[in-house]
């Protein structure tokens, strides 16, 4: 995309972020707690036209450099292995869940081959790591933690 | 003073001296990791206090207090995470250093700096508690609001080359920390789920606006690994980076001073001396440009000052009760449960507590420098994880570092859904800092507003008590002078640049 265009959208999604909040501000609102959201708005508002401006006057050039492609799917795999993870913490407790989200993230978006060898540090590492937020979190500082089908 | 070193033999104890120790190693551990901030460390332990006895416990309170906002440069300068929310300020050089094989000499910066600027803060401590203490009582609704806009307008001045998108996340930042009740009226804004029901907490803000992007951007570098074997200790590289000191004289002394003034005024935190006194240096330097790019002075800047304010947050607590940073209102708890009241009973009759617990504040600090330094040589170790493994860790514990603060998974959501926002927002050149402090300095603004409207509408007016008085225009003239000075960087660079083409295209 050029820098130009990605600036645009940009500008488009401030204005974007803008309009969402003053449509969620309740209508029978109170001057009083409505007025300092309202300041930050029109100050938003302000912002993203002197960035407007500024786009038009100086347009951002591209670099020129060529950029690596992005891995779009590695990030989409976490995003939803973070999702399902926070999702598992309650029904199946925190420390299972955090094994299985330790073993199974970091195997599903590593690049180097998956040898027997490299699964078996891996679950060795996903088990020693839950062992240590076990004696800190529970052991050491007692803290209240899910515990899930463990109870 | 006197009576400070009258009490540094009741530390000689066998018992105490442990206690310094643990409390430095464990303060030192949790400002190391992302996601568990110094608030919580001191929060979690003070139930655990409860079963010693006052002195002793205060001591691991605030040994732990003062390692912890030092700890925070160990993660900030080695994975450009800030372990605690003081240390924003050292990764923007911190990490760069680390970057260019000079992880081991930023880690010893940050660590001497931390034992001067805490040193300085707890002598201010002893020293200027009566005087300093009534400078910040004159603080009103009017003198907090500005001292928040200079916050913003500070760190949107750091957003190199991106001052209006640093101002625009600043903004977004104070309009966040609108979600939920309003602080004067009750009434609910941007209620958009029940999850944001009683608003944004600060934690879960800071851990997903820094944390998650972090994550994430390993999991795009998964393959690169360019942290590995970057930094490996060396020996001879402590005297010479100790000696380097002398010629960082000048921002070690504005950094104490701007940590001092900035810790005594309640709310600021730390967070926000390191930025001030990190912008006061860039501008102050000879080569501006360096900064942000690996400069060792940077790292001076942020960590003296913070560590500043660890000390001087207590001024306005033991004076009068009032906390000057969200660990010092938790350390408030911990002299609560031992019968404690802040005021003159506490340097009249509890004289004996008060006096040794300062004087181990004194004696922490030389801790927390003596076992930071010792961590610091292997901590390398956190280099060379892989980028999979980091990336697992620090979603992990960013999970329980944000449930752990009120026990509620919605907390968790509210985290994750930042930092993913966030991490388009980066992905645009937005920078998280100012969206952070917007957050952390929202609630202060918002409030200080409010309150100091509905006192101008039945006194003078809104326009004549929000922009006269002395501190006020101070405040209003550094911001001003803040984005002043950001706008003129940024044409000076738009300048070089056009130069700089211009140049190979007559070359050409």
């Amino acid at each position: 995309m050029k820098a130009a265009t990605k600036e645009w959208l940009c500008i488009a999604g401030m204005l974007g972020i803008i309009a969402f909040f003053y449509f969620q501000l309740p209508d029978e609102a109170e001057a009083g707690s409505s007025l300092f959201p309202g300041m930050m708005m029109f100050l938003m508002l302000g912002l993203t036209a002197v960035k407007a401006v500024t786009e038009l006057r100086f347009p951002k050039r591209d670099s020129g450099k060529a950029k690596e492609p992005f891995p779009l799917v590695r990030v989409l795999v976490v995003v939803l292995a973070v999702i399902l993870y926070i999702a598992a913490i309650e029904p199946v407790g925190f420390y299972l869940s955090s094994l299985l989200f330790f073993f199974l993230v970091t195997v599903a978006v590593q690049t180097t081959p998956r040898t027997p060898r490299a699964l078996v540090t891996r679950a060795g590492l996903a088990f020693g790591f839950v062992i240590f937020l076990y004696i800190l979190f529970t052991l050491l500082l007692q803290v209240q933690i899910p515990k899930g089908i463990l109870i | 003073m006197l009576e400070t070193l009258q009490h540094m033999g009741n530390l000689l104890s066998l018992g105490n001296f442990l206690v310094l120790l643990l409390g430095s190693v464990g303060g030192i551990f949790f400002g190391a990791m992302p996601g568990l901030s110094p608030t919580m460390a001191v929060a979690l332990l003070v139930p655990f206090t409860f079963y010693m006895d006052a002195t002793t416990g205060l001591i691991l309170l605030g040994s732990v207090y003062t390692s912890a906002v030092a700890g925070g440069a160990i993660t900030a300068v080695l994975i450009n995470i800030p372990g605690a929310p003081a240390s924003i300020a050292t990764l923007l050089d911190g990490h760069p250093m680390a970057k260019k094989g000079e992880g081991q000499q930023a880690l010893y910066i940050a660590f001497v700096g931390s034992l001067i600027g805490g040193v300085c803060g707890v002598l201010a401590l002893i020293l200027l508690t009566p005087p300093l203490a009534a400078f910040a009582l004159s603080f009103g609704p009017s003198e907090l609001f500005w001292v928040s806009v200079f916050g913003i307008t500070v760190i949107a001045g750091l957003s190199d080359g991106r001052l209006i998108k640093g101002l625009f996340g600043g903004v977004l930042g104070m309009l966040i920390s609108c979600i939920g009740y309003s602080p004067m009226l009750g009434e609910p804004r941007f209620v958009f789920h029940d999850t944001l029901i009683s608003g944004i907490a600060m934690v879960p803000a800071l851990i997903g606006l820094f944390a998650i992007p972090q994550v994430l951007d390993l999991a795009a570098e998964v393959h690169l690994q360019v942290t590995k074997n970057k930094y490996m200790p060396k020996k001879g590289v402590f005297w010479p980076t100790v000696r380097k000191f002398r010629e960082w004289w000048k921002t070690v002394v504005i950094g104490n001073i701007v940590g001092i003034i900035i810790g005594i005024i309640p709310g600021a935190g730390g967070q926000v001396a390191g930025l001030i006194n990190y912008d006061q240096a860039r501008k102050m330097s000879k080569h501006p440009e360096t900064f942000g790019t690996g400069e060792p002075e940077g790292v001076v800047a942020s960590e003296v000052s913070n560590n500043a304010t660890v000390g001087a947050a207590l001024i306005p607590l033991l004076t009068l009760g009032v906390p000057g940073s969200p660990t010092a209102a938790v350390l408030l708890g911990g002299l609560l449960i031992h019968g404690l009241f802040p005021g003159p009973e506490l340097f009249g009759k509890h004289a004996d507590i008060t006096y040794t617990f300062i004087a181990g504040m004194l004696v922490a600090q030389f801790f927390m420098c003596g076992i930071g330094l010792l961590f610091a040589r292997y901590s390398h170790a956190i280099m060379n994880i892989p980028n999979l493994i980091m990336m697992a860790s620090v979603v992990i514990l960013a999970v329980i570092g944000t449930y752990c603060v009120q026990n509620n998974m919605d907390d968790v959501i509210v985290m994750f859904a930042l930092g993913l926002l966030m991490y388009l927002g980066a992905k645009a050149e937005f920078p998280s800092a100012p969206v952070v402090l917007g957050v952390i300095l929202g609630p202060i603004a918002e409030e200080s507003f409010l309150r100091g409207k509905m006192i101008a509408e039945t006194d003078v007016g809104v326009f004549s008590y929000f922009f006269t008085g002395g501190i006020n225009l101070l405040f209003i003239a550094l911001s001003v002078g803040s984005l002043a000075w950001g706008l003129y960087g940024e044409h000076s660079r738009h300048r070089k640049r056009q130069n700089a083409q211009a140049a190979s295209a007559a070359a050409a």
